[in-house]
């Protein structure tokens, strides 16, 4: 096999940088929004908000395509812009509206759009793992180069579906990035609570795969590692744990008094650490992007967002037929 | 132009039908083939399945669409649900149906669930084919019939063939639908023997058999309870009564209207389930029945169903343990009053 | 194993209850000890209490069922415990052997109902909605079903029969063509103790040759005296007489110096009694019940005051079992407290009299030639014609007149 050339964050083009942007950006925004908004009451269900963790969604899809399948979580809205759905589509998902992403029907945790890859948020914590896996076989039995990224929490790497999934990716040597946001929660309680191990990424060695923790609030970081373990997928040498060091701005759901949480840490996190704030700063130092281009982007950005939310208010709730509708493809 | 076949060997004959017709239908599970990597076997199989089943498929078609898997139910299962929703049309084997408890969430709240869930924009065709059935004497972990589990999942279609014809329809109808569909092989049929179409045929859903055509009392019989009942309607045939067996053939979709009509024509009901009485497919055609058919009733429906209790080992009380052609007589005579049926 | 809340026996002559209402339903928890299930006998309504802690896992006999004594009305079990005596899938079913199969098809343990009374049809919806459709009263149907049961068969067979017959079924009665439809109304099934009230007086009044006497006892001295007697017992708190103590008294008196009043009719044979078992009728608002004083002739006044207290308390408290409510050989009733004067009460059989008590009236009064304000109370007596004649009833009926115009007797 021919020694590949290695991804560095040095090739990021300036095209690419805006997307990063736009799309760190979308994710801030809309979950700013959604958060005031469900504060509001207008919003129903339970909703688990993704800011803080923008460069890891985006670092990651960044070396994607629609064909390319991504899992999710509770948390998915980030995964979801940064996979490309349609955000006026997600905003009228969240509101339970007709004209959502799943026509009303899934919410919050079920955000999904196949037509991008996006096999949809997840419910269940772990359940992500194995759909995967499914993705890759797929991949594998089809003779593509599609890769499958997974990604979940901390959380779930407790859970036997994620060794029973890494396990047979390993064996199986499928085209799947299982990329852990390691939050440091799962739920309440803390991930040294939880976990016997220090780094997820140490489970890698067991299953004869690669490993790697990166600073997940760095996105130059996610990007280079996601890129190594993408190609490395697309080029059927297998599996990648890439586990992402980062944090969660809001609570584990929206209505958590997060009394868990150290207030310095959380501090730090909002302000000098803040992932958004750090990429600008990179692309600034970088050249990649000025601080106009930033200004357009920010304000585009938020067009888009108030856009998405007038549509979701003034789109219609389902049908009452929809009630049994989509149950079987025929029944 | 029909051959006779076993039940077991209408399976294998529908995998190998529906993956020679569909290079996306792959088949995945626990020694499917077994031995895989062993040297001397390359892609030949040791097993083909716990019982032979599938045995010598993977000569066919090799270890790339026959894959062996760990034992890890919800590793594979959940990668056959997403298999399906990426694309592949996936035969799914969980070997026995106790083990559902590995891989529950697989089935019930992604494959179930992902259609509706996102508004009918994604697909499953997922196939998941189980052992179900006691009279093997395997004990309570693996000689449940727990398709009622399944019936009661909206999104998920439950297939119970009583016989190698209809098998090969049914299951060969499963791999080509678009929904997740369970097919439970009930593992005492694996030995019938059978007329069976040859070539590719498909049997639709929600069609229920009329086995035995009669006036006076309904049968419905749940999977290898078909056989069962047919032996009660003998008995009964034999003192004046002439019975109507029912094979529903899938649990979900139901063929409501079968049941009701016969119901209609003889106002006696009986439904024969070796599945636990309770919440089960017996209670829910009870209540169909109640619901729809309740001014044609002329006697209470009676179930003849396991017992509330899990399947004992020891083969005289497993005996004791099954619905048999004798309690459905008794149920009967207390449906109709005669004292003439209690020496049956 | 479950266990059985069964109909239990409430006295001598109880063959079967009727079931009022379920206090619990299937599932529910029960302590051992609560009430679970109310019955009724020809005499009382009782609460049945659970014998063990446990859920009420099944109920085998419905509101308004008639169940002979000893049968099973309900089970008591674990959570999830099937009692499984009839479904053949049941866990019990399913090891029985041959024998005992046959045992449980041949003794659905239910009472034969062809040759009794049918309380309650049972009838299959098939044979129900037929019998609608074609006329037919269910009632004149032989079922030939388990336990009886109307079948569509048998509906079926009525019908043949009436087209055989079309003239005699065709004609509706003169009666039922007079009869305007009744529209409105709120209907309620006769059940409990109602229902038994009424199959009782129907009965007192089918079977018996009843008349009734009436006269008018002046009670102006009595209620002066009923007035000193009781600031003279305010003492002793316990006892408050009251006029239908002083009643009783005098009914019990006259009773024992005409025993032929004293007595039952039943079978053919009158039974005259020495001592006095006196019925005091008491109104509930399910009906009427009787508890009985026994062996009043040989209480005092006080003592028959007490008594008639304490069992009219555990009358309206539900308290009174069979044994005080049976075995009068007399009784008495008031309607006074309602501003009755005359009235014609109903024999209680086997009893052969009744004295019905109205409400005292002031009147005038000639008293040889002078008018004067009298109490004046209403008495009217039931008597049973076949076990006495008129003049000895009246002599009877004259005798508590006399007692209760004479107070001070009643109490030496």
């Amino acid at each position: 096999m021919q020694a590949e050339k290695k991804a560095s964050a040095k090739d990021m083009t300036a095209l690419k940088a805006s997307w990063i942007y736009q799309k760190m950006q979308e994710i801030r925004q809309f979950e700013n929004a959604v958060h005031e908004i469900f504060e509001k009451g207008e919003i129903p269900g339970f909703v688990h908000l993704y800011a803080g963790e923008e460069a890891v969604a985006v670092g990651v899809c960044a070396h994607l395509t629609d064909k390319d399948s991504i899992t999710s979580t509770h948390r998915g809205h980030g995964h979801c812009i940064a996979k490309g759905c349609d955000i006026d589509g997600m905003m009228a998902e969240i509101f339970g509206r007709s004209t959502g992403l799943c026509k009303g029907k899934g919410g919050s945790m079920h955000i999904a759009d196949v037509s991008k890859g996006m096999l949809g948020a997840n419910g269940i914590v772990g359940a992500g793992l194995p759909l995967a896996i499914g993705a890759g076989l797929t991949a594998k039995v089809k003779k593509t180069d599609d890769v499958a990224v997974c990604f979940f929490g901390d959380g779930a790497s407790n859970h036997g579906t994620f060794h029973e999934a890494v396990n047979m990716a390993a064996i199986w040597k499928l085209p799947v990035l299982f990329v852990c946001e390691n939050n440091g929660f799962g739920e309440a309680s803390t991930f040294d609570y939880a976990a016997a191990t220090d780094r997820i990424s140490e489970y890698a060695k067991a299953y004869k795969i690669v490993g790697e923790t990166v600073d997940g609030r760095d996105l130059p970081s996610v990007y280079e590692a996601a890129g190594n373990a993408v190609a490395r997928a697309r080029r059927g040498e297998g599996p990648t744990i890439l586990e992402c060091l980062t944090y969660r701005d809001y609570g584990h759901f929206e209505g958590d008094t997060q009394t868990y949480k150290d207030k310095d840490v959380q501090d730090r996190a909002l302000n000098e650490d803040d992932a958004i704030l750090r990429f600008q700063n990179y692309a600034k130092s970088n050249r990649l992007l000025g601080e106009d281009e930033i200004k357009t982007i920010d304000a585009l950005v938020k067009a888009e967002i108030d856009h998405a939310i007038k549509f979701a208010e003034e789109s219609p709730f389902p049908d009452a037929s929809q009630v049994t509708t989509d149950v079987y493809v025929s029944y | 132009m029909t051959i006779k076949m076993s039940y077991s060997d209408a399976i294998n004959d529908a995998i190998r039908l529906a993956m020679r017709k569909d290079e996306n239908v792959i088949l995945i599970g626990e020694d499917v083939a077994g031995g895989a990597e062993v040297d001397h076997l390359q892609d030949q199989g040791a097993w083909g399945g716990v019982f032979g089943v599938t045995k010598g498929i993977v000569e066919e078609f090799g270890r790339g669409r026959v894959i062996d898997t760990p034992i890890a139910e919800a590793g594979y299962m959940g990668a056959a649900v997403s298999a399906a929703a990426t694309g592949l049309r996936p035969i799914s084997e969980l070997m026995f149906n106790d083990f559902i408890g590995s891989c529950l969430d697989e089935v019930m709240n992604q494959a179930a669930k992902f259609h509706y869930m996102f508004g009918g924009k994604a697909k499953v065709p997922l196939t998941i084919r189980t052992i179900d059935g006691a009279g093997f004497n395997a004990a309570a972990q693996h000689s449940q019939s727990l398709y009622a589990l399944f019936t009661h999942i909206p999104g998920l279609k439950v297939v119970v063939p009583s016989n190698p014809s209809d098998m090969k329809g049914l299951l060969l109808n499963a791999v080509f639908d678009d929904d997740p569909v369970i097919v439970f092989e009930d593992k005492t049929l694996y030995g019938m023997k059978g007329e069976v179409e040859e070539g590719f045929y498909t049997i639709p859903f929600g069609k229920a058999e009329i086995k035995r055509a009669g006036s006076d009392l309904t049968i419905v019989g749940i999977g290898k309870q078909v056989l069962t009942a047919l032996k009660a309607a003998d008995q009964l045939a034999k003192k004046g009564f002439e019975t109507e067996v029912i094979d529903p053939r899938t649990l979900s979709p139901l063929d409501e209207e079968t049941i009701i009509n016969s119901v209609k024509k003889t106002g006696r009901l009986i439904i024969v389930d070796e599945a636990y009485p309770r919440c089960s497919a017996a209670t829910d055609i009870a209540a169909i029945v109640g619901d729809k058919a309740f001014d044609y009733l002329d006697a209470p429906i009676k179930r003849v169903t396991a017992p509330h209790s899990p399947v004992p080992f020891s083969p005289p009380l497993e005996k004791l343990y099954m619905p048999s052609p004798e309690k459905i007589i008794n149920a009967f005579s207390l449906m109709v009053g005669d004292k003439v049926f209690t020496t049956a | 194993m479950a266990t059985e809340i069964i109909m239990p026996k409430m006295g001598m002559g109880m063959e079967e209850g009727t079931v009022v209402e379920w206090l619990k339903r299937t599932g529910d928890s029960v302590k051992k000890g609560e009430s679970v299930v109310s019955i009724s006998s020809d005499k009382i309504e009782k609460d049945l209490e659970a014998p063990e802690d446990g859920v009420l896992i099944d109920i085998e006999a419905d509101v308004d069922a008639v169940v002979p004594i000893g049968q099973a009305l309900g089970y008591i079990g674990v959570e999830g415990e099937s009692v499984g005596h009839e479904s053949a899938g049941s866990p019990e079913a399913s090891i029985m052997t041959k024998e005992t199969v046959s045992n449980v098809v041949v003794s659905p343990s239910l009472p034969d109902l062809s040759e009794k009374d049918q309380p309650r049809l049972r009838v299959s919806p098939a044979a129900r909605k037929l019998a609608k459709t074609g006329n037919v009263d269910l009632n004149k149907v032989a079922g030939t079903g388990p336990a009886g049961r109307i079948t569509k068969i048998d509906v079926a067979a009525v019908i043949e029969e009436m087209k055989r017959q079309p003239a005699a079924i065709s004609q509706p009665s003169v009666q039922e063509i007079g009869n305007a439809p009744l529209i409105g109304g709120t209907t309620k099934k006769v059940t409990g103790m109602r229902k038994v009230i009424a199959q009782h007086m129907l009965e007192s009044l089918q079977k018996t040759a009843q008349l009734t006497l009436q006269t008018t006892a002046d009670v102006t001295d009595l209620i002066d005296f009923q007035k000193k007697a009781r600031e003279a017992y305010v003492i002793n708190d316990e006892v408050r007489l009251t006029i239908t103590d002083f009643i009783a008294k005098a009914v019990v008196n006259a009773l024992l110096d005409h025993k032929e009043m004293n007595a039952v009719y039943q079978d053919d044979s009158i039974t005259t009694f020495n001592d006095v078992h006196l019925g005091v009728a008491v109104a509930l608002s399910e009906g009427l019940v009787v508890p009985v004083i026994r062996d009043a002739g040989k209480k005092t006044l006080s003592a028959i005051s007490r008594e008639i207290r304490r069992a009219s308390q555990a009358a309206r408290k539900g308290s009174l079992d069979t044994l005080q409510l049976s075995g009068s050989t007399f009784s008495i009733t008031s309607l006074g407290t309602y501003g009755i004067g005359f009235f014609t009460p109903v024999l209680n059989p086997p009893e052969i009299g009744i004295l019905g008590v109205g409400t005292i009236s002031d009147r005038p009064v000639y008293t040889g030639d002078e008018l004067q304000r009298r109490s004046l109370l209403p008495l009217s007596l039931t008597f049973d014609h076949r076990a006495i004649d008129g003049a000895p009833a009246a002599a009877f009926l004259v005798a508590v007149k006399a007692n209760l115009e004479a107070p001070l007797k009643l109490v030496l």
